[in-house]
Protein backbone atom coordinates (compact mmCIF):
# COMPACT_ATOMS: atom_id res chain seq x y z
CA UNK A 1 0.00 0.00 0.00
CA UNK A 2 3.02 2.37 0.45
CA UNK A 3 6.46 2.55 -1.08
CA UNK A 4 9.35 3.50 1.28
CA UNK A 5 9.71 7.40 -0.73
CA UNK A 6 5.81 7.94 0.92
CA UNK A 7 5.04 8.18 4.06
CA UNK A 8 3.15 5.67 5.55
CA UNK A 9 -0.65 5.64 6.49
CA UNK A 10 -0.32 6.18 10.35
CA UNK A 11 1.80 9.05 9.21
CA UNK A 12 -0.47 10.55 6.59
CA UNK A 13 -3.59 9.78 9.58
CA UNK A 14 -1.57 12.06 12.02
CA UNK A 15 -0.91 14.72 9.17
CA UNK A 16 -4.17 14.95 7.54
CA UNK A 17 -5.65 17.51 9.59
CA UNK A 18 -2.49 19.69 9.16
CA UNK A 19 -3.28 19.14 5.84
CA UNK A 20 -7.34 20.09 5.50
CA UNK A 21 -6.31 23.53 7.54
CA UNK A 22 -3.42 24.08 4.56
CA UNK A 23 -0.48 24.40 8.05
CA UNK A 24 1.68 21.94 5.75
CA UNK A 25 4.55 22.87 3.32
CA UNK A 26 4.36 22.00 -0.25
CA UNK A 27 6.35 18.66 0.31
CA UNK A 28 4.38 17.30 3.15
CA UNK A 29 1.14 18.33 1.29
CA UNK A 30 2.63 16.04 -2.02
CA UNK A 31 3.37 13.19 -0.14
CA UNK A 32 -0.45 13.04 1.36
CA UNK A 33 -1.89 13.70 -2.02
CA UNK A 34 0.36 10.79 -3.57
CA UNK A 35 -0.12 8.36 -0.48
CA UNK A 36 -3.63 8.55 -1.48
CA UNK A 37 -3.31 7.84 -4.76
CA UNK A 38 -2.02 4.85 -3.88
CA UNK A 39 -3.95 3.75 -0.57
CA UNK A 40 -8.01 3.46 -0.93
CA UNK A 41 -8.17 3.40 2.68
CA UNK A 42 -6.28 7.15 3.13
CA UNK A 43 -8.17 8.07 0.03
CA UNK A 44 -11.59 7.29 1.75
CA UNK A 45 -10.63 8.97 5.13
CA UNK A 46 -9.11 12.07 3.48
CA UNK A 47 -12.47 12.25 1.78
CA UNK A 48 -14.24 11.72 4.81
CA UNK A 49 -12.59 13.89 6.59
CA UNK A 50 -13.09 16.76 3.78
CA UNK A 51 -17.17 16.20 4.02
CA UNK A 52 -17.27 16.09 7.47
CA UNK A 53 -15.05 19.89 7.90
CA UNK A 54 -17.33 21.29 4.72
CA UNK A 55 -20.65 19.65 6.44
CA UNK A 56 -19.50 21.59 9.72
CA UNK A 57 -18.75 25.16 7.66
CA UNK A 58 -21.89 25.01 5.82
CA UNK A 59 -23.83 24.40 9.00
CA UNK A 60 -22.08 27.68 10.71
CA UNK A 61 -24.70 30.07 9.57
CA UNK A 62 -27.04 29.28 12.39
CA UNK A 63 -29.56 32.32 12.03
CA UNK A 64 -31.42 33.27 15.14
CA UNK A 65 -35.24 32.65 14.78
CA UNK A 66 -37.36 35.73 13.96
CA UNK A 67 -39.11 35.89 17.25
CA UNK A 68 -35.82 35.36 19.29
CA UNK A 69 -33.90 38.15 17.31
CA UNK A 70 -36.96 40.37 17.75
CA UNK A 71 -36.51 39.77 21.52
CA UNK A 72 -32.79 40.48 21.12
CA UNK A 73 -33.33 43.71 19.15
CA UNK A 74 -35.70 45.18 21.84
CA UNK A 75 -33.63 44.30 24.83
CA UNK A 76 -30.60 46.23 23.05
CA UNK A 77 -33.21 49.11 22.54
CA UNK A 78 -34.47 48.87 26.03
CA UNK A 79 -30.45 48.43 27.34
CA UNK A 80 -29.14 51.64 25.09
CA UNK A 81 -32.65 53.58 25.59
CA UNK A 82 -31.97 53.45 29.32
CA UNK A 83 -28.38 55.02 28.91
CA UNK A 84 -28.31 57.70 27.13
CA UNK A 85 -24.56 58.30 27.17
CA UNK A 86 -24.27 55.01 24.92
CA UNK A 87 -26.59 56.31 22.60
CA UNK A 88 -24.82 59.49 21.91
CA UNK B 1 8.61 26.92 6.67
CA UNK B 2 6.61 27.72 3.24
CA UNK B 3 2.73 27.01 3.33
CA UNK B 4 1.13 25.20 0.73
CA UNK B 5 -2.35 25.81 -0.78
CA UNK B 6 -2.91 22.10 -0.47
CA UNK B 7 -5.07 21.38 -4.23
CA UNK B 8 -8.23 19.81 -2.37
CA UNK B 9 -7.59 21.40 1.49
CA UNK B 10 -11.21 22.86 3.26
CA UNK B 11 -9.36 26.29 3.60
CA UNK B 12 -11.64 28.28 1.48
CA UNK B 13 -13.20 30.01 4.55
CA UNK B 14 -10.16 31.74 5.65
CA UNK B 15 -10.40 35.03 3.89
CA UNK B 16 -14.36 35.69 5.13
CA UNK B 17 -13.03 34.74 8.63
CA UNK B 18 -10.46 37.36 8.70
CA UNK B 19 -12.94 39.66 7.25
CA UNK B 20 -14.98 38.68 10.28
CA UNK B 21 -12.27 39.62 12.66
CA UNK B 22 -11.40 43.40 11.07
CA UNK B 23 -15.34 43.63 11.37
CA UNK B 24 -15.62 43.30 14.56
CA UNK B 25 -12.46 45.47 15.53
CA UNK B 26 -13.82 47.89 13.98
CA UNK B 27 -17.19 48.01 15.43
CA UNK B 28 -16.03 47.91 19.04
CA UNK B 29 -13.78 50.92 18.26
CA UNK B 30 -16.95 52.70 17.23
CA UNK B 31 -19.07 51.11 20.09
CA UNK B 32 -16.60 52.28 22.17
CA UNK B 33 -16.70 56.12 20.88
CA UNK B 34 -20.25 56.35 21.52
CA UNK B 35 -21.64 55.27 18.29
CA UNK B 36 -25.51 53.84 18.64
CA UNK B 37 -25.54 52.20 15.08
CA UNK B 38 -22.46 50.29 15.60
CA UNK B 39 -22.87 49.36 19.22
CA UNK B 40 -26.34 48.07 18.17
CA UNK B 41 -25.01 45.65 15.48
CA UNK B 42 -22.31 44.95 18.25
CA UNK B 43 -24.65 43.92 20.75
CA UNK B 44 -27.12 41.68 18.59
CA UNK B 45 -23.96 40.00 17.32
CA UNK B 46 -23.20 39.23 20.79
CA UNK B 47 -26.16 37.87 21.68
CA UNK B 48 -26.34 35.59 18.27
CA UNK B 49 -22.86 34.26 19.27
CA UNK B 50 -24.32 33.37 22.88
CA UNK B 51 -27.57 31.95 20.74
CA UNK B 52 -25.58 29.58 18.59
CA UNK B 53 -22.75 28.33 21.13
CA UNK B 54 -26.18 27.84 23.48
CA UNK B 55 -27.48 25.96 20.48
CA UNK B 56 -24.69 23.96 19.24
CA UNK B 57 -22.20 23.27 21.95
CA UNK B 58 -24.49 23.32 25.62
CA UNK B 59 -27.54 21.27 23.96
CA UNK B 60 -30.06 22.93 25.89
CA UNK B 61 -31.89 25.50 23.60
CA UNK B 62 -34.25 26.66 26.61
CA UNK B 63 -31.02 28.08 28.20
CA UNK B 64 -30.30 29.91 24.97
CA UNK B 65 -31.60 33.47 25.76
CA UNK B 66 -30.48 33.50 29.53
CA UNK B 67 -27.22 33.57 28.15
CA UNK B 68 -27.73 35.79 25.17
CA UNK B 69 -28.68 38.74 28.17
CA UNK B 70 -25.30 38.12 29.65
CA UNK B 71 -23.59 38.19 26.69
CA UNK B 72 -25.67 41.26 26.26
CA UNK B 73 -24.82 42.79 29.35
CA UNK B 74 -21.22 41.88 29.63
CA UNK B 75 -20.57 43.46 26.43
CA UNK B 76 -22.49 46.79 26.94
CA UNK B 77 -20.19 46.94 29.68
CA UNK B 78 -16.55 45.90 28.57
CA UNK B 79 -16.87 47.63 25.45
CA UNK B 80 -15.91 51.08 26.35
CA UNK B 81 -12.76 49.73 28.57
CA UNK B 82 -11.41 47.60 25.90
CA UNK B 83 -8.01 48.04 25.02
CA UNK B 84 -7.50 45.64 22.20
CA UNK B 85 -10.62 45.61 19.72
CA UNK B 86 -9.05 42.48 17.54
CA UNK B 87 -9.04 40.08 21.11
CA UNK B 88 -13.12 41.15 21.62
CA UNK B 89 -13.99 38.03 19.94
CA UNK B 90 -11.92 36.28 21.92
CA UNK B 91 -13.05 37.91 25.13
CA UNK B 92 -16.85 37.14 23.75
CA UNK B 93 -16.50 33.69 23.21
CA UNK B 94 -15.17 33.18 26.98
CA UNK B 95 -17.61 34.68 28.28
CA UNK B 96 -20.58 33.16 26.60
CA UNK B 97 -18.70 29.87 27.34
CA UNK B 98 -18.82 30.69 31.16
CA UNK B 99 -22.16 31.99 30.74
CA UNK B 100 -23.22 28.19 29.98
CA UNK B 101 -21.39 26.89 32.35
CA UNK B 102 -22.89 29.11 35.01
CA UNK B 103 -26.13 27.94 33.90
CA UNK B 104 -25.12 24.22 34.06
CA UNK B 105 -23.85 24.64 37.37
CA UNK B 106 -27.01 26.15 38.42
CA UNK B 107 -29.48 23.48 36.87
CA UNK B 108 -31.03 21.17 39.14
CA UNK B 109 -31.39 17.56 38.38
CA UNK B 110 -28.42 17.46 35.86
CA UNK B 111 -28.56 15.11 33.84
CA UNK B 112 -26.54 11.93 34.86
CA UNK B 113 -23.60 11.09 33.29
CA UNK B 114 -23.16 15.02 31.61
CA UNK B 115 -19.80 15.94 31.12
CA UNK B 116 -19.27 19.84 31.94
CA UNK B 117 -17.68 22.02 29.49
CA UNK B 118 -14.93 22.55 31.81
CA UNK B 119 -13.68 19.17 32.38
CA UNK B 120 -10.37 19.27 30.76
CA UNK B 121 -10.09 15.68 31.23
CA UNK B 122 -12.69 14.24 30.60
CA UNK B 123 -12.18 12.79 26.96
CA UNK B 124 -15.62 10.11 27.47
CA UNK B 125 -18.61 10.56 25.58
CA UNK B 126 -21.23 11.45 26.44
CA UNK B 127 -24.37 12.17 24.46
CA UNK B 128 -26.23 15.72 25.68
CA UNK B 129 -29.72 15.14 26.68
CA UNK B 130 -31.65 18.07 25.83
CA UNK B 131 -34.46 17.75 29.06
CA UNK B 132 -36.86 19.99 27.47
CA UNK B 133 -37.53 19.38 23.89
CA UNK B 134 -41.17 21.73 23.83
CA UNK B 135 -39.26 24.29 21.98
CA UNK B 136 -41.43 26.88 19.54
CA UNK B 137 -41.45 25.76 16.16
CA UNK B 138 -39.59 28.29 14.05
CA UNK B 139 -36.48 27.26 16.85
CA UNK B 140 -37.24 24.02 14.98
CA UNK B 141 -36.94 25.15 12.25
CA UNK B 142 -33.39 26.45 13.05
CA UNK B 143 -32.52 22.78 14.19
CA UNK B 144 -33.42 21.50 11.09
CA UNK B 145 -31.28 24.01 9.36
CA UNK B 146 -27.97 22.21 10.61
CA UNK B 147 -28.28 19.17 8.92
CA UNK B 148 -29.89 16.49 11.64
CA UNK B 149 -27.04 13.59 11.29
CA UNK B 150 -24.46 16.57 11.84
CA UNK B 151 -26.36 17.53 14.78
CA UNK B 152 -26.76 13.96 16.28
CA UNK B 153 -22.91 13.51 15.77
CA UNK B 154 -22.22 16.67 17.44
CA UNK B 155 -24.14 15.82 20.19
CA UNK B 156 -22.52 12.19 20.47
CA UNK B 157 -19.12 14.09 20.78
CA UNK B 158 -17.52 14.52 24.12
CA UNK B 159 -18.37 18.06 25.25
CA UNK B 160 -15.08 19.40 25.44
CA UNK B 161 -14.45 18.37 21.96
CA UNK B 162 -17.77 19.46 20.68
CA UNK B 163 -17.16 22.97 22.23
CA UNK B 164 -13.60 22.87 20.04
CA UNK B 165 -15.22 21.63 16.97
CA UNK B 166 -18.12 24.76 17.19
CA UNK B 167 -15.38 27.42 18.18
CA UNK B 168 -13.08 26.27 14.95
CA UNK B 169 -15.31 25.19 12.36
CA UNK B 170 -18.23 26.75 12.79
CA UNK B 171 -17.29 30.08 14.31
CA UNK B 172 -14.19 30.38 12.61
CA UNK B 173 -11.72 31.04 15.44
CA UNK B 174 -8.06 30.45 14.97
CA UNK B 175 -6.29 27.78 16.60
CA UNK B 176 -4.56 30.51 18.83
CA UNK B 177 -8.00 31.95 19.81
CA UNK B 178 -9.56 28.63 20.83
CA UNK B 179 -6.67 27.95 22.97
CA UNK B 180 -7.32 31.33 24.25
CA UNK B 181 -10.94 30.78 25.28
CA UNK B 182 -10.73 27.13 26.54
CA UNK B 183 -7.30 27.47 28.15
CA UNK B 184 -5.90 24.49 26.45
CA UNK B 185 -2.47 24.21 24.73
CA UNK B 186 -2.65 25.48 21.07
CA UNK B 187 -1.27 21.91 20.35
CA UNK B 188 -3.76 20.56 22.35
CA UNK B 189 -6.51 22.52 20.48
CA UNK B 190 -5.36 21.05 17.34
CA UNK B 191 -4.80 17.60 18.76
CA UNK B 192 -8.79 17.60 19.88
CA UNK B 193 -10.03 19.07 16.71
CA UNK B 194 -8.24 16.44 15.23
CA UNK B 195 -9.76 13.34 17.45
CA UNK B 196 -12.98 15.21 17.09
CA UNK B 197 -13.14 15.01 13.15
CA UNK B 198 -12.45 11.68 13.37
CA UNK B 199 -14.79 10.84 15.31
CA UNK B 200 -17.17 12.85 13.48
CA UNK B 201 -16.20 11.28 10.55
CA UNK B 202 -17.34 7.84 11.86
CA UNK B 203 -20.62 9.12 13.23
CA UNK B 204 -22.05 10.39 10.18
CA UNK B 205 -20.77 7.24 8.57
CA UNK B 206 -22.74 4.96 11.46
CA UNK B 207 -26.11 7.53 10.95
Amino acid sequence: MTTQSLPPCRETLQNISAYLDGELDATACEAIEQHSLGCPSCAALLDGLRTTVGLCRQAAHVELPESVRQRARDAVRRLLDQTPSAAS
Amino acid sequence: MPMAAPSEAVTTASEPRERDRTEYAALVRDAATGNRVAMERLLMRAQEIAYRFSFLVCGHPEDAEDVMQEALLKTFQYVRRIDEPSAFRTWLYATVRNACLMKRRRRAGEPAGFVPLDGHGSDEGASIEVTDRRIPIDEQMVQAAVDARLRAALERLPPAYRMIVVLREMEGLSTREVATITGYSDANVKQRLHRARLMLRQYLEDA
